[in-house]
């Protein structure tokens, strides 16, 4: 089980969950400030399996948009593993 | 992991050129939880962007008193944890403060003040497999 940590910013939150949601990732949302996205951003918790990260980053990559300032990111992506994962 | 530097070196100077601003190449492979209370809040953040750290605050509320605090997340190399604790150690200092509970054993709820040690700062890091910027 991995853990990714998605910082993006708020005109990509919708869309971005939409996808996540629709294919079956399970993505909590959090309101952020960020420094290098500048302004309101979000961060998104999305616990997935070993194989599935690629997929999930790939629907990131998709589904952020640039807002068409040079230099400024889309999004940033951390990958954790996890050590024990259960639903309760 | 030769070409992965190449590639995170160059999204940090066009980065670097738009800006104006310097900064240190963002590869990435710790992740550090900071949880620091309001009043540092500010200091903190500024001290570590200052040091080139990449910091996202959420806004988070502590169990104990339910005060507020926030929760900063800092991407970093495993060289800058030191760097990053140090600084987070400066700006966020231990307060006590007072809160009101009601006295024990009497009749009637009489408050009292009671001491609490509240703040520093608790940090937590995790190792990061993966890390993308698109």
């Amino acid at each position: 089980m991995k853990m990714i940590i998605a910082i993006i910013g708020d005109h990509d939150n919708e869309s971005v969950s939409q996808g996540l949601i629709q294919a079956d990732f399970r993505v909590t949302r959090i309101a952020s400030t960020g420094a290098f996205l500048r302004r309101g951003s979000s961060t998104l918790m999305i616990g997935v399996e070993d194989d599935k990260v690629d997929e999930a980053i790939q629907i990131i990559r998709e589904r952020t948009t640039s807002t068409g300032e040079a230099g400024v990111k889309r999004a940033t992506l951390f990958v954790l593993n996890i050590e024990h994962y259960s639903q309760i | 992991m030769a070409d992965m530097n190449d590639k995170y070196l160059k999204v940090a100077w066009s980065a670097e050129m738009d800006r104006g601003v310097k900064r240190i190449e963002p590869f990435v492979d710790r992740l550090m939880f900071a949880v620091v209370q309001a009043q540092d809040v500010r200091k903190a953040s500024q001290a570590l962007n200052a040091a080139g750290l990449l910091v996202t605050q959420l806004t988070s509320t502590g169990g104990f008193l339910g005060r507020r605090n926030t929760t900063l997340l800092i991407g970093m190399k495993e060289n800058q944890e030191e760097l990053a604790v140090k600084l987070i150690h400066d700006k966020c200092r231990q307060r006590v403060e007072y809160v009101s509970t009601p006295l024990e054993g009497a009749p009637l709820p009489i408050p009292v003040a009671t001491p609490v040690t509240v703040g520093g700062a608790t940090v937590f890091t995790f190792m990061v497999e993966r890390y993308e910027e698109i």
